[in-house]
């Protein structure tokens, strides 16, 4: 078992290998070798720490792409693994199915930790972690970008651009979209 | 516009009733006065829209004030730059790098749609896109399509220089698609020439299905410094499709390790560098030996061989391939065929055998002693597939095959006659 303490000051014990999906925290071990010494997380909240190595234990979790799942309405073949173990794409792609509830619990439901699980899945250099589907059109399965302006709409983005970007983006799109 | 709420002949018939029996002095005396009401009515719709307008500006103000400070707040804010460019390329469709052009040519791949919606996002991630160059490398293809007019050639132009500009300095791979059977428009694709060329330098794979012989000939002059892989998939025997084949050379390209083409077109090509050939017309054996005798370095190879153009030469030492670990061979041609290829070549470190017998080409005589020396000279084969359309292997044959393959964890044997208790047999581990 390994020691954390995030950076609100919270002790987690938690299985090593769990923990060594992190690159950061693998070679901090590596570098310290066997030790009962605990590791600092200065990066990284409990709230957040307990979504990315805890089991699931509500009615809603977090899964590899920070999508928010409802048990309920979602198939999910493992609620029981903590999504830090979570690796294969193949894997990903089953356990989620409905997608349109994904997008509309993604859009209401706490972008704020959303985005500190992003934050702390780089600073601990979990690549599985780092959701790839944000952006992506979530009505099917890749179907790549979604479009400017659901995304503006999505994470409450400004559309600044200036008439002469619009214009080259106008023109752009004539190439990129309408062929 | 509203639908009016009334009908113009309950009104016609309403005024009918109302002037019955009265002068048309009178009527006119009525018409002014509706219309003064009418003038009076349009003041009014006139300050009621411009207030309604002012209205509108205010409320769309208010919007843009809202959607400016919850953006001010937005979580999406916390993500530095370097995670945002990698959740970009993260969201890119990834398309088959290696799709081949086809039904879908005309049609621009998705992944660069993607590339182009990340950066129309804002400001800011427009910034963050351009400045990503590897956004903008994934594979993309060329068409030098002949009917598309002016306008839209200068379009797609435009558009193709935008997206390789902002790849740079990275390599980009690149496949260059045109009309089979077609003929090149002449004064079409020059500009989409230029656009090519001037980074062919940063070219990292070209495919080549096939090109104008103008671009070719402008190929020839160019330093391809980055190119790892090339595939001319159209050349055929004369090279006519090409134009000057005479005039390429490869021999420069000093990063290039991946060639799928057919020699026989005579295009040069640093044999020694390869490291994977996919040779693709029939070559009689002579040739092939001569071809590896340059290519030590070859990992894996895909041959197409006949039988020998001339005698088979005098038995001499094979040609020792030591990084050879992916061999697949291919009888064809209508002259007599043998497998005395395997004499050429000696492959310790082939893991990896195919042979397929085209069954368009002569019928080739299964050559146990010379397989069989074959394989001891390759003893860490672990897979092995024979496809025969209707080639007849003898069951001795195959037996022999099996037990001069020790490693062997993979077998695939199928549509091969002779070998009725095998009909199709597919082995693993």
């Amino acid at each position: 078992m390994v020691l954390l303490v995030t950076s609100d000051n919270e002790q987690f014990q938690t299985e090593k290998d769990i923990v060594e999906r992190s690159v950061l925290i693998k070679n901090m071990l590596e570098d310290v070798g066997e030790s009962d010494q605990p590791i600092p997380l200065p990066n990284v909240s409990s709230s957040v720490l307990k979504k990315v190595t805890q089991p699931s234990t509500g009615p809603t979790e977090i899964d590899v792409r920070g999508r928010y799942l409802s048990t309920a309405s979602t198939t999910v073949e493992s609620p029981s693994r903590p999504p830090i173990l979570e690796q294969s794409q193949d894997e990903t792609r089953k356990r989620t199915t409905d997608i349109s509830e994904w997008d509309q619990k993604f859009i209401t439901v706490d972008q704020e930790m959303l985005f500190e699980i992003i934050l702390a899945a780089n600073y601990l250099d979990i690549k599985s972690l780092l959701c790839r589907r944000w952006l992506q059109d979530g009505s099917q399965h890749d179907q790549g970008a979604r479009p400017p302006e659901e995304i503006r709409k999505l994470f409450n983005i400004v559309n600044d651009f200036t008439p002469e970007e619009e214009a080259q983006i106008k023109k752009e799109n004539e190439w990129a979209e309408d062929r | 516009m509203a639908a009016t709420s009334f009908s113009m002949g309950t009104v016609l018939a309403q005024q009918t009733e109302k002037t019955r029996g009265i002068s048309p002095s009178q009527i006119k005396q009525l018409i002014a006065e509706s219309d003064s009401r009418v003038l009076s009515l349009e003041n009014e719709i006139a300050a009621l829209e411009s207030r309604l307008a002012a209205l509108v500006e205010l409320r769309d103000g208010e919007c843009a004030t809202g959607a400016a400070l919850r953006s001010l707040i937005a979580p999406i804010h916390t993500v530095p730059v370097e995670l945002l460019a990698e959740i970009f390329e993260l969201t890119i469709y990834n398309s088959d790098s290696h799709e081949l052009p086809g039904q879908s040519s005309l049609q621009l791949p998705l992944h660069v749609r993607d590339a182009f919606r990340v950066s129309q996002v804002c400001r800011y991630w427009r910034e963050i896109a351009i400045g990503t160059p590897r956004l903008w490398t994934r594979p993309i293809t060329v068409n030098f399509h002949p009917k598309r007019d002016l306008e839209e050639e200068e379009m797609y132009v435009d558009g193709l220089q935008t997206w390789l500009a902002r790849s740079a300095p990275r390599p980009v791979p690149i496949t260059i698609m045109g009309l089979i059977n077609g003929s090149w428009s002449t004064q079409s694709g020059s500009r989409l020439t230029d656009a090519l060329l001037s980074i062919a330098s940063r070219w990292r794979s070209l495919w080549i299905y096939p090109a104008p012989g103008g671009f070719v000939q402008r190929l020839a002059g160019c330093s391809l410094d980055s190119l790892e892989a090339l595939t001319l998939s159209s050349v055929d025997g004369a090279g006519s499709r090409f134009g000057l084949p005479t005039m390429l050379s490869f021999i420069n390209a000093p990063r290039l390790r991946k060639v799928t083409f057919d020699p026989t077109c005579g295009i040069p090509m640093p044999w020694a560098q390869l490291t994977d050939i996919d040779l693709q017309n029939d070559i009689p054996p002579e040739k092939l030996q001569d071809i590896f005798s340059q290519c030590r370095n070859v990992a894996r190879a895909s041959v197409r061989t006949t039988g020998w153009s001339t005698s088979p030469p005098a038995r001499t030492d094979p040609l020792v391939l030591p990084h050879l670990h992916f061999l697949s061979v291919t009888w064809a041609g209508e002259d007599f065929n043998d497998m005395s290829f395997f004499d050429c070549i000696s492959a310790w470190a082939l893991d990896e055998l195919h042979l397929y017998f085209d069954p368009e080409g002569a019928d080739v005589e299964w050559a146990e002693a010379t397989f069989t020396a074959f394989q001891m000279r390759s003893p860490n084969i672990t897979k092995l597939k024979i496809e025969g359309y209707g080639h007849t292997v003898q069951l001795s044959a195959l037996v022999a095959v099996l037990r001069h393959t020790p490693l062997l964890t993979h077998l695939i044997i199928d549509d091969c006659s002779g070998i009725d208790a095998l009909p199709r047999c597919s082995v693993l581990h």
